[in-house]
């Protein structure tokens, strides 16, 4: 039954985070911790397994419809990967209760990133594509994947669009290729030290894997901004019980 | 950068039709007991696998099609950043 219920789960967030740019770690990991009830790093771990998963399944589709910039992702990705694996050296030493109120904060800032906005036009770039700023924003989203489980797409996604000067459209396509690497990169961290509970990383990721193709190919004929805002909705909910969690210890 | 993104799909949907095989097959099996439980939870790990060492099978594919030094000096970084992640926890 949990397997069967993992699957729908992970369908669901691959298919989400397919569709917005971001890995779909902000759901799994507060699904990990209050349904299967796993330990904060176990979830981490194991939701950054299935992040690789949504960005393959994601990637495969928007590379063939040459949606990805492999110039800007080749370039930025170093900076993420070690902002990845830093953070995920780190997370054992940082306090679970305040794992839980970044993770809030995360949701909520999320929450306002999903939201669909009435212009989504292509911006100037602000700065250079591969300048310091770019680059510290990498390093940046890589760190929050790191420590908090998801693929940094909550930043990847507003990084490449105002700092990269893409359209809303090719920086979540890039987006969803580049948190494949950086929570690979975090991944191979929590393996290693057993911080993944592999029994449940078949039926999520298997979900994660239909869900985010499907949701690829069928991008462009749904209503995003429905979704979206359903997807907002839900973080919200989640958040305020993440922070509550937080506030009262974890 | 046309043809690097053909690569890369196809890399990639490599990849995909192999996890989803081996871990959608494997995995149910792997919950059975016994030496074929073995078996299967091995498969299982070796879909996993597949899928994490996709994005960087990709990057270096990719790096290296492009023919351009500085992109496999960044593809080179990321691979040493997970190498290293992997290396200082063991």
């Amino acid at each position: 039954m949990l397997a069967l219920l993992l699957f729908g789960l992970g369908a669901g967030a691959g298919g989400l985070g397919a569709l917005l740019g971001v890995g779909g770690g902000v759901v799994l990991v507060p699904a990990l911790v209050f349904l299967a009830d796993l330990p904060f790093t176990a979830a981490v771990g194991t939701s950054l397994v299935c992040v690789v998963a949504t960005s393959v399944a994601g990637s495969a589709v928007q590379f063939g419809r040459r949606m990805v910039d492999p110039e800007t992702a080749l370039r930025l990705q170093a900076f993420a990967a070690a902002g990845a694996v830093l953070a995920g050296l780190a997370a054992p030493f940082v306090p679970v209760r305040l794992l839980f109120l970044a993770f809030g904060v995360l949701l909520l800032t999320a929450a306002w990133r999903a939201w669909p906005r009435a212009s989504t036009e292509t911006k100037a770039p602000v700065t250079a594509p591969h300048g310091a700023l770019a680059r510290a924003a990498a390093g940046a989203g890589g760190a929050i994947g790191g420590l908090l489980g998801v693929g940094g797409g909550i930043v990847f996604v507003p990084l490449l669009h105002a700092l990269a000067g893409l359209d809303f459209h090719r920086a979540a396509a890039t987006s969803v290729y580049l948190i494949g690497l950086t929570a690979g990169s975090g991944a191979v961290v929590y393996l290693m030290r057993g911080d993944v509970a592999l029994p449940l990383v078949a039926p999520t990721m298997l979900g994660v894997l239909v869900g985010a193709w499907l949701a690829s190919l069928g991008a462009r004929r749904i209503a995003a901004s429905w979704l979206a805002r359903a997807f907002a909705v839900l973080l919200v909910y989640v958040a305020v019980r993440m922070l509550a969690r937080g506030v009262s210890g974890g | 950068m046309g043809d690097l993104q053909q690569i890369a799909a196809r890399l990639l949907r490599v990849a995909l039709v192999a996890g989803v095989a081996l871990v959608g097959v494997a995995g149910p099996l792997a919950l059975a007991g016994g030496r074929a439980g073995r078996w299967a939870q091995l498969a299982a790990a070796s879909g996993i696998a597949v899928v994490i060492a996709a994005p960087f099978v990709t990057l270096v594919a990719m790096a290296v099609s492009a023919r351009r030094s500085v992109l496999v000096v960044y593809a080179g970084v990321t691979l040493v950043c997970a190498l290293a992640g992997m290396l200082l926890v063991r």
